[in-house]
């Protein structure tokens, strides 16, 4: 194989892995974000909190996102206008409270199960 | 607020519900003035700072879209399937009915016909009904994409609303599947070629020649002519056959094979012991002989061919003995 063989066939490796490395994080962005509004949070400090964990969201995806958790009912939002810059807070519902237990105890069960097949398999 | 983040923001809104914008407008203030303060700390000066701040948040048409959560596509992955399939079932019928419809106008409208003037008429009529069908089908599935929930999407355009089962799959062979569009193929063939005894020489354009009458002897119409069309209508018959039954039996087949080799004899005998052509038109020049001895061979070249291509595909198509 050609070296510009290989470079194509690593290019394709690398762009399949993000695709599923993107697939992979796409719900777990609505569960982090209903863990850290247990206690209430504005969209900015919510970024930094979960940047903080080892979570990369973008403000352009958590933001919309936010607004669609309240849509369900799952978030609630309040404007805190005590600070010297109004700002928005999200907190966690009693749906959402119970919402966020399901997809815990859910994201447990898929750790559980890639633990095994990780051991099963030879 | 700077002037270039309020029209960032207008921009964002400009594309959202009258009713959420000054809500989504402050929150975004809010950020956008975190973001700029973050990296104004970092060192940046305030201008850049805001610049780079909106180029994170990038296009406002797409965050918009993303805050309205509206489908970014015009008919999704539920429905392409359907979408498809109608496309291809509905668009041959269009183009047919369309043709037929265009050809039928035009002859009964046009007092000397032209072949250039009836198909340009028919490829304008043909493109205009196919390109409006497949609009208006593409309109009404992005409009069904909208509105209807996802779960029934993957219902929607199958008969009855039902969902898929096995049944569907149907039991014909792979090989059957041509039996229909091929009948319907030699249908049309056959209407063309009835057609033939009557086409007047100016369909041609070449009406100097006798002045407009047909181009095949009508002196033949005491016997040759009636016996092409018992043929033709043989011919028909046989397609239809095929049509109806939508897969071949052995029978079928005998059929067709048998009308084949008639139509190449019945052609044979016409073209080397009748005046096949008007005798008005004049064929000084033409070396005849060899002219009527070539078309006979290209009848039989064509039948044995059409022999061979039948074997082929019935040993495809027989019924597989279990």
């Amino acid at each position: 194989m050609t070296h510009s063989n290989v470079c194509q066939v690593n290019d394709e490796l690398a762009s399949t892995l993000a695709t599923h490395r993107q697939e992979l994080r796409r719900g777990t962005l609505v569960v982090a974000c209903l863990l850290a509004c247990r206690t209430p949070r504005y969209g900015y400090a919510l970024l930094e909190y979960l940047a903080a964990a080892g979570l990369d969201a973008e403000a352009n995806t958590l933001y919309p996102l936010l607004r669609r958790l309240e849509g369900q009912g799952l978030l609630r939002a309040e404007w805190n206008t005590d600070e010297p810059r109004p700002r928005k807070y999200y907190s966690l519902t009693a749906n959402g409270a119970a919402a966020t237990a399901q997809l815990r105890d859910e994201w447990a069960r898929l750790s559980t199960s890639l633990t095994t097949l990780e051991k099963d398999t030879p | 607020m700077s002037t270039l983040t309020q029209r960032y923001i207008d921009e964002v809104v400009s594309h959202l519900p009258e009713a959420t914008r000054p809500d989504i407008s402050r929150e975004l203030d809010a950020l956008i003035s975190d973001m700029v303060a973050e990296r104004s700390t970092d060192g940046h000066a305030r201008g850049p700072a805001e610049r780079s701040a909106l180029e994170e948040l990038g296009d406002p048409a797409r965050l918009a879209a993303r805050y309205r959560d509206a489908p970014a596509y015009l008919i999704g992955p539920r429905l392409y399937p359907s979408y498809v399939a109608g496309l291809r079932w509905l668009l041959p019928l269009v183009a047919l009915i369309a043709l037929a419809v265009n050809v039928v106008v035009r002859v009964a409208t046009e007092p000397e016909l032209q072949l250039g003037a009836l198909i340009g008429a028919a490829i304008g009529g043909v493109l205009t009904a196919v390109f409006t069908v497949a609009g208006v089908l593409t309109l009404v599935f992005a409009i069904v994409e909208r509105t209807l929930p996802g779960a029934e999407q993957e219902r929607f355009g199958r008969t009855g609303g039902q969902a898929w089962t096995v049944e569907d799959l149907g039991g014909e062979r792979p090989g059957q599947a041509g039996v229909r569009s091929e009948a319907i193929t030699g249908l049309v063939f056959v209407a063309f070629m009835a057609l033939v005894p009557v086409v007047p020489t100016s369909f041609l354009y070449v009406a100097h020649l006798n002045g407009g009458g047909p181009f095949v002897n009508q002196a033949l119409w005491e016997f040759w002519l009636p016996a092409y069309y018992l043929l033709l209508g043989l011919e028909a018959a046989v397609e239809a056959w095929d049509l109806v039954a939508g897969r071949w039996s052995l029978p079928q087949v005998l059929a067709r094979a048998a009308v084949s080799v008639a139509f190449a004899v019945y052609l044979t005998w016409l073209f080397l012991t009748q005046q096949v052509l008007d005798p008005a038109i004049p064929t000084g020049g033409v070396p005849w002989d060899w002219t009527l001895r070539m078309t006979v061979a290209v009848v039989w070249l064509v039948t044995v061919w059409s022999l061979v291509d039948m074997g082929r595909k019935w040993r495809a198509r027989r019924p597989v003995r279990s």
